[in-house]
């Protein structure tokens, strides 16, 4: 049972194309105006979901989906990132490290500098940024 | 019934005698009849008999003054006339029928003004009913409910008197803003996204400082991907924060400043508020 009525909503923007999950500031009575995302699967029942769908109407900015470069563009940082947290928590503190590096064997030493060469290269394969093979970590 | 002009006339001894003793019988009678006497005085008496009302003549001799009416089957005096009555130095302001509401007041009735302003009975109210005043007029209305153990009186929506239940164990008095209830403390939420959620994840735009609110939209959480562990600083794209289903609103509880990494604001820890 909702605890809290919310009569009051302002800058409303839709988060998908169905207009079922919003962005809204809402006139909360103990915290003011606040910012609150109206999801549908929302677990939570102390405001009435419906209630304040009501009350946006058809007042809100549409939604704007996401250009397949932006897409692509954010897909691609990701990417990166996740490739510059590998070298920067996995791969470097190895290869950096002279005393670790040279209780390698020179076989070992050449899989590892393969290896941070392929994490470097990922940017260049052909099915960046969306499908990438990782390269395999040297045992 | 007898009349006199109260004029003995020249005349020999006889008639003299019978028309003293007609004077006497005149006096005594208080010249009744059913005309006003032929002559009158200042201050007469004289007694309709057809209306059975004495009267008294007024002090210019210019009219009759009705005392009163006698009901001579059960000899009573049926009503004094007056246009205001005293009783010692007060004067009785009452309507005969205003004065009678004290004789038929029933058992519990009590003598108000009415919304006339008129004086009238208010008979008692039902049972358990308290008399009350809306600041215009007094009725009786429901009194307050009978408590059980642990229960409370509060007004509801329609702003009628009635008792709140206890609640159940561990819950808190909370108030919406409008009416109060029982509810289920929030000392943290086991159920994921609800009030009380927390959670420690990253936000995408902009520095937040701690106490401050955002939408759930805009939280990123901390994951793992692709085989490898990635640690807590990583951010999953906003495609992802969707099916999550990250709603409402969430306060920034991080004590300290925050720093960023890939442009993002990360590991702050946030619960959900609203």
């Amino acid at each position: 049972m909702p605890t809290v009525t919310i009569t009051e909503v302002r800058n409303a923007a839709s988060l998908q194309s169905d207009n079922l999950r919003m962005d809204v500031e809402i006139n909360h009575p103990e915290y003011g105006w606040i910012p609150y995302t109206l999801d549908p699967a929302d677990t939570d029942t102390t405001i009435d979901n419906a209630e304040v769908m009501a009350l946006i109407g058809t007042n809100f900015a549409a939604y704007v989906a996401p250009t397949q470069a932006e897409l692509d563009e954010e897909t691609a940082a990701n990417v990166r990132a996740e490739r510059d947290n590998i070298l920067a928590t996995v791969v470097d503190p190895l290869v950096s490290n002279p005393l670790r590096w040279a209780e390698m064997t020179a076989d070992k030493q050449t899989e590892w500098s393969q290896y941070r060469t392929d994490l470097l290269d990922v940017p260049q394969q052909s099915g960046f940024p969306n499908t990438i093979t990782w390269p395999v970590k040297p045992e | 019934m007898s009349q006199h002009d109260f004029n003995i006339a020249n005349q020999l001894f006889p008639a003299t005698r019978a028309d003293l003793n007609n004077a006497f019988v005149a006096l005594a009678s208080n010249s009744s009849g059913d005309a006003e006497p032929g002559t009158t005085y200042p201050n007469q008496w004289w007694y309709e008999t057809d209306t059975n009302t004495l009267k008294l003549r007024n002090e210019a001799n210019s009219a009759w003054v009705p005392i009163c009416t006698l009901d001579q089957s059960s000899n009573n005096v049926l009503s004094i006339t007056t246009q205001g009555l005293t009783l010692g130095a007060t004067a009785i302001t009452a309507s005969g029928t205003e004065i009678n509401l004290l004789d038929g007041l029933t058992r519990g009735s009590l003598i108000y003004g009415n919304a006339s302003g008129v004086t009238s009975e208010l008979v008692k109210g039902a049972a358990s009913t308290v008399l009350t005043s809306d600041g215009t007029d007094i009725s009786w209305s429901a009194g307050p409910p009978t408590l059980t153990r642990g229960q409370i009186i509060n007004s509801n929506s329609s702003g009628t008197t009635v008792a709140l239940a206890l609640g159940t164990a561990d819950q808190v008095l909370t108030s919406g803003g409008t009416d109060i209830s029982w509810e289920d403390a929030q000392s943290g939420s086991t159920t994921w996204g609800a009030v009380g959620t927390y959670t420690v994840a990253s936000y995408g735009s902009s520095l937040v400082s701690a106490g401050s609110t955002v939408s759930g939209s805009s939280l990123k959480t901390n994951a793992y991907s692709s085989g490898h562990k990635r640690p807590l600083t990583h951010e999953w794209n906003s495609g992802e924060n969707t099916s999550l289903g990250v709603s409402g609103t969430w306060r920034n509880m991080t004590g300290a400043a925050v720093s960023t990494q890939f442009g993002k604001q990360v590991n702050c820890f946030w619960v959900r508020i609203s």
